[in-house]
């Protein structure tokens, strides 16, 4: 066992062989968020319990009495997430055991809605868990409906086409920033090598640590199954979804630098919510993109 | 002291591993006592102060997930708004303690001791203790640790905003080594580890679901009889002896009073100074309200000298009656009780005067008027 | 106080104890309806390659730093990385799919670093083809005897591999130098002899008995050497000139391409001056042109009949020549030779532009004359074979035919295929014992550890860049360091383990086990990002019948 050395030339990074996630669960074929726990799961290994708040993932860590995951899964109501987690942590503490990880593993309505509150609380608190969001930008488990994570243009069937969602995502990272929390990061499962360096960053600082890994869902994007990877890496490589880490809420650190960000159509393209975009409104977009990533590189000191 | 700061003592004396609570009056007094013994170091407990009564809640199940011994507490509005988490604490069965201190929930804004918040979760899986003055409060919650930790099944002790929240009476203070010998040494150790893969709380079918139900009511059931047991060891090391429910009065009294909380301490001074005084006159105090001691109950109650029952709620079930009026009713439904059952409702958090006991009396003497089988307070 | 604390008579029932159960139970892969299924295709660069070597996996094993692992791949398809290292023409690098990407993977200095690492460790690497050779053969004198006519690249491949499978082989070299056109040909400035001089005598370590001054028709007679051995082949190459076919191209002065070469490299003649005109526009003209030029001519001119665009040597070797200065005439062609005693002057006429294979028509009224005092004749050479052996219409090096008892005649390179080049040269040499092995050797009992790889039986389309996925490697440009630049291959078409599919997969589906990765087919839903992802594109989803089975086609 050990790392598997091949990767030395690729992106990917060298990915630890050990696998904590099982097969046999019911994801959907192709399920983003399944490969982000995966990955996650290889740095966390058997020191950290999850808790896990009404999401994709109740489901995937294995209805009763199935069991996916190597460790102790944690179930808990939709909002009470990073409240719960921090309680474990303390309780924990309380009862002697310093160095069990707690980490929290919420999809976007768990964080961005439902769970904002209880995050913020937490994060102000720097209670010393990681809050780990995979963002499928949508409630998916309950089959597409529209969360503040999701973009603007995209269908859900809460905001069904052609009165597609008309506002932004929210920027969870600014959010997050703005507590002054001593990590928060993104990630996406077409760059595991930096998602596990994200990872094992967070495992070695103590207090409130964030990670927002996007996850495309096929079912919920309406995109082939065999792109969910390179959507997740268009994501990146269009600045839709940029990689980086910030400190403190302060330094900020691009951890991946697409040069020329390639055109955005090849990221809606595929993906069928994002249909009803008219050219004037992908041009939007653009803008919008464009402004975020100057903006991103000037906090990183890069413009 | 008063109720707040005899809960708050109580609390450090059952060595409370994890408090975590968000400030709503009347029970702010009681976080602040915890914070100035947390910060001082007489607390050597954790005490996290959250930004909502949902997150506190959550944080103790996140906590007693873990092990660990926990309290909170709220009020009214804070209470409602913990609902979901009371559901969910009492389906994992953790041993949470919680003092909930009487008020009124809104709309309107009101800070009165009414006692909707705390019923209004009577089907949440809690046990439920009411309490009458500061000495029961401090008692309550010491014993209360003892009972969750024994059953599985967290426990409310609940008492009025104000009137014992903010009264002074004297208590006479339980020693540490009297705690700590009526109460086990905190737990020590975590429940799980990651390096034993489990699943808590996991989406489940209906046949599990119905099993969980099911072992939650039976469990309650049990409840009763441990709490005696449990009254008995206090009384052993304390000196102080708690029933389940308080019976005062004759053995054959016509008139016997229900009430709980604040109410039935009042009610109970008031007695002599009732017609008939206290040869005619009894009182029946609810203190352990969920689960009701049943047989303690019925047993006082169906005696057959009584004649009228007036069952006291500071609360109500809008459009059925006052809620501790519908569960005696229940409860005596197909027993030898032969009495007439009325209600003096207080809700909204009507302060209960000798007078306006007199006049509900005058009315209750006067056949009840209308349909309405309700003596109301407010109308008095 | 002594009060025990009373233990409680009441027990609470609690909710059923979970007991989990992994979910490897649940059988996913039945929800699949496409299955990934591996297939290995021809690299672009493998599709150009004369010698159809795997390069993507001798690439591969130097990525990792595993030289003799790359030394044995290598040598399957190639004895001798060292010289092609140096003198291919590197056809490969031309489609490589890493020049869609950033530049082409720099396969020919790859290639020269294992040779180099070869020459000097063929002794320690206990994988040299002596050692293989005493492994097989043991102390086994009835071992097949072969005679190679010929120690050009086609002959001494023939050698390398006829060796290694245990016969004995004796290699007759007409020159007092072995190595053919390696020796006499190739530039120096192409091929250092030092490179070559080692090569040879690690052969002749290996066993291989190297005869050189013993020419064909002058030393011995055919029929001589067929007593003397159980098979026969004839490396003659193809050094016979035709003539320049113009009044005057007897005069002394003019020279074959091929002559002056050898000439000048076996240092016969020692300078060369005044001015040399080349005619041709092959390989051997752009050689002998650079090599005129560089040996103290005082001008070369290169006089090719057709334009430049469509000149056949290879635009490496044109570079060469424009570096030594040589002037090139394009659309020209050579009416005539004057000189009494020797070369003076020449007439040349201009002809319209025609593409390979068209006729060139002159320009009337377009001749001139050029005074110069040497001209090379390269305009093209045929095969040196005896003319008592035939060759069968396809031109491919096989068995011939037999001459006396017991003896195989074949023959390869240049010979049957007329002038090519080194890579092609060491492929024919190659096919030629692999050829004879079938009728020495019963080859199943042999082992293919000891064959060189055959050929490849069809030349499939090589993998398309779309197929591939190169998101997955940075831009990166060429380096000097072999395993560096290995390491940008695209390995297109052949697995090479990366891992890519494992690393991707939702399902834990891939495993990797003992360097390499299956699929359990219980898990896989068929989602195809496997197939998608593949850097290599060698994965496809397809419908798949029997869903039973292990379908990894390597």
């Amino acid at each position: 066992m050990g790392n598997v050395p091949v990767f030395k030339e690729t992106l990917l990074g060298n990915l630890p062989q050990e696998e904590y996630m099982l097969s046999g669960h019911n994801a959907c074929p192709g399920c983003g968020a399944v490969l982000a726990v995966r990955y996650m799961m290889k740095v966390l290994q058997d020191k950290a319990v999850i808790v896990i708040p009404a999401s994709c993932w109740s489901i995937i860590s294995g209805v009763n009495p199935l069991r996916s995951l190597e460790t102790v899964v944690l179930h808990c109501p939709f909002p009470a997430a990073a409240a719960v987690g921090s309680g474990i942590r303390k309780g924990l503490q309380a009862v002697g055991d310093l160095q069990t990880q707690v980490v929290v593993l919420a999809g976007d309505g768990g964080t961005f809605d439902i769970g904002l509150q209880g995050l913020s609380g937490a994060a102000e608190r720097n209670e010393d868990i990681i809050f780990v969001c995979y963002d499928n930008e949508a409630y998916m488990n309950t089959g597409m409906q529209k969360s503040s994570a999701t973009p603007y243009g995209s269908a859900s069937t809460t905001t069904p086409a052609p009165r597609v969602k008309q506002n932004p995502k929210k920027d969870i990272m600014k959010i997050m920033a703005a507590h002054q929390i001593p990590y928060a990061a993104t990630a996406t499962i077409a760059f595991p090598g930096d998602l596990i360096a994200k990872v094992r960053r967070a495992m070695e600082i103590r207090g409130f640590r964030f990670l927002h890994i996007l996850a495309p869902c096929p079912q919920g994007w309406g995109s082939p199954v065999e792109k969910t990877v390179e959507l997740s890496r268009l994501a990146v490589l269009t600045h839709v979804f940029p990689l980086f880490e910030i400190q403190d809420g302060k330094q900020y650190r691009l951890t991946y630098h697409p040069e020329d960000p390639l055109p955005l159509e090849e990221y809606f393209r595929p993906q069928r919510r994002f249909a009803s975009l008219e050219p004037e409104q992908v041009e939007l977009v653009r803008e919008n993109v464009a402004y975020s990533w100057e903006e991103l590189c000037r906090k990183a000191g890069i413009l | 002291m008063n109720g707040n700061q005899a809960a708050a003592l109580a609390v450090k004396l059952s060595r409370v591993q994890v408090v975590c609570a968000y400030p709503i009056t009347p029970q702010t007094s009681l976080v602040e006592n915890i914070a100035e013994m947390w910060a001082t170091g007489t607390f050597p407990g954790e005490y996290i102060s959250v930004e909502s009564e949902y997150s506190a809640l959550s944080y103790l199940v996140g906590a007693a997930y873990a092990g660990a011994r926990t309290f909170t507490a709220t009020s009214c509005q804070g209470l409602a708004y913990m609902h979901e988490l009371l559901h969910w604490a009492g389906g994992a069965r953790l041993p949470i303690v919680m003092v909930n201190v009487n008020r009124t929930l809104g709309a309107p804004w009101s800070l009165e001791p009414d006692q909707r918040d705390s019923l209004s979760q009577r089907d949440t899986g809690w046990i439920q203790l009411y309490c009458c003055d500061v000495q029961e409060i401090m008692d309550t919650v010491l014993l209360s640790f003892r009972l969750v930790e024994e059953a599985k099944i967290p426990c409310m002790v609940v008492y009025d905003g104000f009137s014992l929240s903010h009264t002074y009476e004297v208590v006479e203070l339980p020693l540490q080594e009297q705690a700590d010998l009526f109460l086990s040494p905190p737990p020590q150790e975590a429940l799980f580890h990651p390096s034993r893969p489990q699943t808590i709380q996991p989406v489940t079918d209906y046949r599990y679901m119905a099993r969980v139900i099911q072992a939650g009511h039976r469990a309650m059931l049990q409840v009763p009889a441990a709490l005696e047991e449990i009254n008995r060891s206090f009384a052993g090391i304390f000196g102080r002896d708690y029933p389940l429910a308080e019976k005062t009065g004759p053995e054959n009294a016509e008139t016997i009073f229900v009430a709980a909380g604040a109410v039935a301490q009042t009610v109970k001074s008031f007695l002599p100074l009732l017609d008939g005084g206290v040869e005619k006159n009894g009182l029946l105090r609810l203190r352990l309200f969920k689960p009701l001691p049943e047989e303690e109950i019925v047993s006082f109650l169906s005696r057959e000298s009584i004649k009228s029952l007036v069952v006291i709620d500071r609360n109500l079930s809008m459009g059925t009656g006052g809620i501790f009026a519908q569960e005696i009713r229940a409860l005596l439904q197909g027993t030898s009780f032969q009495g007439e059952i009325f209600e003096l409702n207080l809700a909204g958090g009507i302060d209960l005067t000798l007078e306006l006991l007199r006049k509900s009396m005058e009315k209750i003497g006067a056949s009840p008027a209308g349909d309405e089988k309700i003596i109301w307070g407010v109308d008095l | 106080m002594k009060m025990q604390m009373p233990g409680s008579n009441h027990t609470f029932p609690l909710s059923p104890v979970i007991e989990t159960i992994p979910t490897p139970v649940n059988k996913t892969g039945l929800w699949r309806f496409l299955t990934p299924v591996r297939k290995e295709l021809v690299s672009p660069c493998r599709a150009l390659c004369p010698l159809e070597s795997k390069i993507p996996l001798w690439m591969e094993e130097i990525k990792k730093g595993n030289w003799e692992q790359a030394w044995q791949v290598m040598e399957q398809f190639n004895p001798f990385p060292a010289l092609t290292g140096y003198a291919c023409y590197q056809f490969c690098r031309s489609q490589c799919s890493r020049g869609e990407w950033d530049e082409p993977v720099a396969i020919r200095d790859v290639e020269k670093a294992l040779g180099l690492w070869r020459q000097k460790n063929y002794r320690s690497s206990g994988l040299a083809g002596g050692q293989k050779k005493k492994q097989s053969t043991g102390e086994k004198t009835d071992a097949p005897r072969i005679i190679i006519v010929g120690s050009g690249p086609a002959g001494l491949s023939s050698a390398y591999y006829l060796n290694r499978m245990g016969t004995k082989v004796t290699v007759l070299e007409k020159e007092p130098v072995a190595g053919g056109l390696l020796a006499t040909g190739i530039p120096r400035h192409r091929l250092p002899r030092e490179i070559l001089e080692k090569e040879l005598l690690i052969l002749q370590e290996e066993g291989i008995v190297i005869k050189t001054g013993r020419e064909m028709g002058r030393d011995f007679l055919l029929k001589d050497l067929t007593a003397d051995c159980e098979a026969l082949l004839l490396c003659v190459g193809a050094g016979e000139i035709n003539p320049l076919g113009v009044p005057g191209d007897n005069l002394p002065g003019v020279i074959g391409a091929i002559d002056f070469l050898k000439e000048v490299h076996l240092e016969s003649r020692p300078v060369v001056s005044g001015v040399v005109l080349v005619i041709g526009g092959g390989n051997a003209a752009v050689d002998a042109s650079t090599v005129a030029a560089l040996s103290g001519a005082e001008e070369v001119i290169l006089a090719y009949r057709r334009s430049e665009e469509v000149m056949p040597a290879h635009p490496e070797e044109v570079k060469a020549a424009g570096d030594a200065n040589v002037k090139f005439l394009f659309n020209v062609v050579l009416d005539e030779i004057h000189g009494s005693g020797s070369v003076e002057k020449v007439t040349l006429s201009r002809v319209r532009p025609a593409e390979r294979g068209e006729e060139v028509r002159r320009i009337s009224g377009s001749s001139f004359t050029l005074e110069c005092q040497m001209i090379i004749n390269a305009t093209g050479q045929k095969s040196s074979l005896p003319g008592l052996v035939s060759l069968p219409e396809s031109g491919e090096a096989k068995a011939v035919g037999f001459i006396g008892e017991g003896c195989s005649v074949s023959a390869a390179g240049d010979a049957v295929t007329g002038p090519s080049n080194i890579a092609a040269a060491i492929f024919s040499g190659r096919q030629a014992a692999l050829n004879l092995a079938g009728v020495l050797f019963n080859t199943s009992e042999l082992g293919e550890f000891l064959l060189p790889a055959p050929a490849l039986e069809k030349k499939d389309e090589p993998v398309p860049f779309e197929t591939l996925n190169p998101y997955l490697y940075a831009h990166r440009e060429v380096s000097v360091l072999p395993e560096k630049e290995a390491a940008r291959c695209f390995s297109c078409g052949n697995c090479n383990n990366c891992g890519v599919c494992w690393a991707f997969c939702p399902e834990l589906a891939m495993v990797y086990e003992k360097g390499v990765y299956e699929l359990q087919l219980d898990y896989c839903k068929g989602c195809g990002i496997c197939a998608a992802e593949c850097p290599t594109g060698v994965l496809f989803m397809e419908e798949v019948s029997d869903s039973g089975t292990q379908i990894n086609e390597r």
